[in-house]
């Protein structure tokens, strides 16, 4: 059969279909409702980037790795040592503080003061070495991880909405109402705040600077474990699982890389915006319109959305 | 002192020469009086690491009975992996090791298609024959390579039979067609496989959806073949992105037959998929193998022969390295006991039909690399230990 006759019509059905209008609302709300069970996983992410950003200067490119070690830390738990769901998602919030600390105290604070492409080549290392230490502790393999929510998908008219993104969704709701109350109303949370905007002034207040790093360090070392968790159950555990954070990467900055609601919102805009695309437009477009979104927003307004204009005084 | 300088000279000319003299006239790179060399080169710390220690561990297991019972010709198989984390340069600098300083006589069992491609210009200059790539690829045996004999059926064929075997087996009546592929080489061959078959059955093939290695999301893909009202489809796709579909597909309360090529009938893949593989209206795999237990007799001995060497239980990529293994041994014993590299390729081109009892019927001839091109064809069911995969039709090639 001549191939090149079949490459050729395909050619022009291929883009036939890329540029027919499509007026399917169901897929298009199913898309939206998928796509923003993702976007909050992309967001957890992002703001794990922004919190230790904003308080350290540091870009921490580990952010999807410690995703991924909070995921296995809580997969051995229920795995191995068979403790119940729920203690398995504090346990697994302690352990991954307790690693976020260990982090700081032992490694990042010889590193405050170094240039900044040193730490950025440092949390590269990091992340490389994360993922080797958890290939040659779990394995390669991919494993499947038990989800707190089953059953049937609930049916809203003609769109099906499954459990396990219902879940995703409100545990990131819930996490952003309890990391607002925190930064809000506790004096930790608000010691901070007052770090990430000036540290020396915050230092000549009395604050604990070098208590600060580790907390957020912590924050957002326990930020990524409830990421992993809810990645999952979906997606599976598997040592690479960790790569997600090159599509969080954008979302942070999509944001205004240093704003916590932009992190959020930027990582529902990202993933939203692919499902559709990934739809409605071109099937592959999906995997490169993050950053394309990223483009086109840095040319318009290059601090990102939420971001703030901001000078350094010397 | 003139004389002195020319008797060194002598002295050093002879023994240059008499360096090649005591060597054995017919003796080749690899090959002693008791052993030859083999080098294999798999993931064995990267995605697919799973596979590349099956294929690996299934070989060497068949090359241990083999050296139990006395080798080929008296000589034993040395069997020397070489881990490449699937990457193509880290597999080819693993080649020119293998060939440079491990001095093996041939390269049997490279996993991945780009790997075996990166590497086999090093591999001609060298001389150095490689022996069934552990891939599916078109592009291994057409055009057909001097130096390279595959058995497996490409994706072209897999795709073409796949589409045979819901139309004449199914009995699906004009299906509307979608295909779902990994965006690489492979995915494509399949793609290009399904458009072939589409064009030959009439059918309509509504959905192209295609995915970039690394996706973990697959809502738009689903969507988008679901929106198009397919109900069969055709999926090239490794371990976890079919468990991610399928899952999708019930998210969506979506119920195609789904058919799948190969590197997909693992029984990991109904692991992570759990129940979503007997959601739709059928699930089935091109499988390369004859699944062990339609029971054959070099499944018997596969299975009697594994719990001596291993103390895992066997699983589908052990079966395939063993079913290659029992090829490179049966082209060993073909080149004879005066072994070259290049007799031991005029052994592989006498194959005509040879029956591994793991493959399809192998052929190899001078114009000919690919091997066979008949699959199986595999279906999931539900076990005490888990689901798993079993055979649910004999050998059959492509109709068309």
């Amino acid at each position: 059969m001549d191939t090149n006759y079949i490459r050729r019509r395909y050619l022009i059905a291929w883009i036939s279909d890329a540029i027919k209008p499509r007026r399917d609302i169901v897929m298009f709300w199913q898309l939206f409702t998928s796509g923003m069970a993702l976007g909050c996983v992309y967001a957890l992410i992002a703001l794990g980037f922004v919190l230790i950003y904003k308080a350290t200067e540091v870009i921490n490119f580990a952010q999807g790795e410690f995703m991924m070690v909070g995921a296995f830390v809580a997969f051995s738990l229920i795995h191995f040592a068979h403790v119940p769901f729920w203690i398995t998602v504090v346990l697994t919030l302690l352990i991954m503080a307790a690693f976020g600390v260990l982090l700081d105290r032992l490694v990042m604070r010889f590193l405050v003061g170094e240039p900044a492409f040193s730490l950025v080549m440092f949390t590269i290392g990091l992340a490389l070495f994360l993922r080797s230490v958890a290939g040659m502790i779990w394995s390669t393999d991919t494993f499947a991880f038990p989800s707190p929510v089953s059953g049937e998908a609930i049916q809203l008219g003609s769109v099906a909405i499954a459990p396990g993104d219902m879940l995703v969704v409100g545990a990131t709701a819930l996490l952003v109402l309890l990391l607002y109350l925190f930064f809000r109303f506790t004096n930790l949370g608000i010691a901070l705040q007052a770090t990430s905007q000036n540290q020396f002034a915050a230092y000549l207040m009395g604050i604990n600077v070098e208590g600060m790093f580790s907390v957020v360090w912590a924050l957002s070392a326990m930020v990524a474990a409830v990421a992993g968790i809810l990645l999952a159950p979906t997606l599976f555990l598997h040592k690479d699982m960790g790569f997600i954070g090159l599509k969080a990467f954008p979302a942070a900055v999509l944001g205004g890389f240093g704003s916590i609601p932009g992190a959020i919102v930027g990582g529902l805009i990202i993933g939203i915006s692919e499902n559709l695309a990934g739809g409605f437009l071109l099937p592959w477009v999906k995997d490169i319109f993050a950053y394309l979104v990223l483009i086109a927003v840095l040319i318009v307004r290059p601090e990102g959305l939420f971001g703030i204009h901001e000078k350094k005084k010397v | 002192m003139k004389v002195k300088r020319c008797a060194f000279c002598w002295v050093t000319a002879i023994a240059f020469v008499s360096m090649f003299a005591v060597l054995p006239a017919f003796a080749e790179i690899g090959v002693t009086d008791t052993e030859i060399k083999i080098g294999g080169i798999v993931d064995l710390s990267g995605p697919i690491a799973f596979m590349g220690k099956g294929v690996s561990g299934g070989a060497g297991t068949y090359f241990k009975m083999i050296n139990d019972e006395g080798g080929i010709d008296g000589r034993k198989i040395v069997y020397l992996v070489e881990d490449d984390s699937y990457s193509p340069p880290k597999a080819v600098a693993a080649a020119k090791k293998l060939i440079e300083r491990d001095k093996v006589f041939c390269i049997f069992m490279v996993l991945g298609s780009a790997q075996s491609l990166a590497m086999y210009p090093t591999l001609e200059r060298a001389g150095v024959p490689l022996i069934q790539p552990a891939t599916q690829n078109s592009r291994m045996a057409f055009p057909p390579k001097k130096y390279l004999f595959h058995a497996d059926p490409n994706y072209i064929v897999q795709a073409k039979i796949g589409v045979d075997y819901a139309i004449k087996e199914l009995k699906m009546k004009a299906p509307k067609v979608a295909v779902i592929y990994q965006d690489d080489e492979p995915g494509q061959d399949y793609l290009k496989g399904v458009r072939e078959a589409c064009e030959h059955y009439k059918l309509e093939l509504v959905a192209e959806a295609s995915y970039k290695r690394g996706t973990v999301d697959f809502s738009s893909q689903v969507a988008r073949m679901k929106s198009a009202g397919a109900d069969l489809v055709m999926m090239w796709t490794l371990i976890r992105e079919p468990a991610g579909i399928l899952k999708e597909a019930v998210k969506v309360q979506w119920k195609p037959v789904w058919i799948t090529a190969t590197p997909s009938t693992a029984d990991v893949v109904l692991k992570l998929a759990g129940d979503s593989a007997f959601y739709g209206k059928g699930y089935f795999g091109t499988g390369i193998l004859a699944y062990p237990w339609k029971m054959n007799p070099a499944a018997a001995r596969f299975m009697k022969v594994w719990p001596k060497y291993n103390k895992k239980p066997w699983g589908f990529y052990n079966w395939y390295g063993w079913g290659c293994a029992k090829i490179m041994v049966e082209g060993l014993k073909r080149a004879g006991r005066d072994l070259t590299r290049e007799g031991l390729i005029e052994a592989f081109e006498t194959f005509a039909n040879y029956k591994t009892d793991v493959f399809g019927p192998i052929t190899w001839r001078k114009d000919k690399r690919y091997g066979t091109q008949q699959t199986v064809i595999q279906a999931p069911i539900k076990g005490p230990a888990g689901s798993r995969w079993v055979q649910v039709g004999g050998f059959r090639g492509p109709s068309f």
